[in-house]
């Protein structure tokens, strides 16, 4: 899966957590731009993540994205490690 | 800071944390938001209490925002984890919350810390202290005794201790942190007079005294307790008949010492009716950020208020009729 594929995939889980269809994300967003992407529905975004990527964070790893390519690229990398 | 409001120390509290921690700037802007003025005033008489608490510690209002930060970001963030993962609270078991939170200091301390801060910052627990304020203590007829059960930081039971007329006031504790935490702040206040603080297990304290009790409360308890209708029996039996119980309880709110899943509203009645007591008052409040519409239809934290009166008390008293 490519970074677009990825970054695709993670707005519809946003999306979906924060109730907005309309939210768009680039790389370089991070989740204060967002209304409504709190510290709560972040959590709530990773598990749906882990849940639809098969993947799995550490606690460390969900509080260090700095923004939407960092998050993508953690996603990327997980992913790449299993092969898939 | 609020329209015509005068709120001088919650302004200040508000102002340390945010230079402490910019980055929550935005969360407290929104649970500020949304508050009515009797709410707000409540906070503001909560942010004093904190702010001198804060200045008489060795590290300052900066060390309890610290460890509000701590909290936020170290003991709740896993636990929210876990609990969006599998639905469930990490522990089920009292005794191993007793280990991991009660009977250790160091974290006790700053979970105590934190919380306290966190009654004046979250939405839901904003609200629910200003219910305590507004709506609960005034119930309480001159001369009525009053016990908390679980006083952790001890703030809830000083406001009690303080209130004009009151009886004597008895607050008890399973942690030693606790105990020592709700003692130094009524001290630092100088609120010692009326009120015994005693090192037990609700289930360990027994009968004796009877049911000398016209007011208790249990907040942030029942969700620590295996068998949170036993516990409303066992609190129950120090009430008098015709007394008051007021119970806050956090629905899908997970924490390291929280073990027992309330669902909402409804379920807390439930086991407060289990207990034994007619339910007087209920009301229920979202987590900061939600509406309770969506708190219940996402399952996010809602902090639940069941007022309880024990059946059988005379027909002429006055207590509760505000
Ligand atoms: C989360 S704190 C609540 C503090 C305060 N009442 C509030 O609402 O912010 C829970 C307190 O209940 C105490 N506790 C837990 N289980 C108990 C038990 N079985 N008997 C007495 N106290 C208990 C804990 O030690 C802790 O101080």
């Amino acid at each position: 899966m490519d970074r677009d594929e990825i970054r695709a995939k993670v707005r519809d889980i946003l999306a979906e957590v924060i109730e907005d269809d309309n939210v768009e994300i680039e790389d370089a967003t991070v989740a204060e731009e967002v209304p409504d992407w709190d510290s709560i529905n972040h959590v709530r975004m990773i598990v749906d993540i882990e849940a639809q990527f098969g993947i799995r964070f550490e606690i460390e790893e969900i509080t260090r994205s700095e923004n939407v390519g960092d998050l993508v690229d953690m996603i990327k990398a997980k992913l790449d490690r299993q092969g898939a | 800071m609020f329209d015509g409001a005068d709120t001088p120390h919650l302004d200040h509290l508000v102002a340390r944390l945010i230079e402490r921690w910019p980055d929550h700037g935005d969360y407290v802007a929104k649970s500020l938001a949304g508050r009515a003025p009797e709410v707000v005033s409540a906070s503001d008489a909560l942010a004093r209490v904190i702010l001198l608490l804060g200045e008489r510690a060795a590290a300052g209002v900066e060390g309890l925002i610290d460890d509000y930060r701590f909290l936020c970001e170290k003991i709740v963030l896993p636990e929210e984890l876990h609990f969006r993962r599998h639905g469930r609270y990490r522990l089920a078991k009292f005794e191993d919350a007793e280990r991991e939170c009660y009977a250790n200091p160091l974290l006790m301390g700053r979970y105590m810390n934190g919380l306290l801060v966190s009654e004046a910052v979250w939405s839901n627990h904003a609200h629910v202290f200003a219910e305590y304020l507004n709506d609960y203590l005034p119930r309480l007829a001159s001369g009525a005794s009053h016990l908390e059960i679980g006083p952790g930081h001890g703030v809830f039971l000083y406001f009690a201790a303080t209130k004009p007329g009151v009886g004597r006031v008895e607050g008890w504790d399973i942690s030693p942190t606790s105990i020592a935490k709700t003692r130094d702040a009524l001290q630092a206040l100088g609120a010692t007079g009326n009120v015994e603080l005693r090192l037990t297990d609700l289930f360990a304290a027994g009968a004796a005294g009877g049911a000398r009790f016209d007011s208790i409360v249990m907040s942030e308890i029942l969700e620590h307790l295996e068998d949170p209708v036993a516990a409303v029996r066992a609190a129950c039996r120090h009430l008098k008949p015709g007394g008051l119980l007021w119970v806050n309880v956090p629905a899908n709110s997970p924490a390291p010492d929280h073990i027992f899943l309330f669902e909402g509203l409804e379920h807390a009645k439930g086991i407060v009716e289990q207990g034994g007591l007619a339910i007087e008052h209920s009301v229920a409040f979202p987590m900061t950020g939600a509406t309770l519409e969506k708190a219940v239809r996402r399952k996010l934290a809602v902090s639940c208020v069941v007022l309880g009166r024990k059946p059988g008390g005379p027909p002429d008293s006055t207590l509760g009729n505000h």
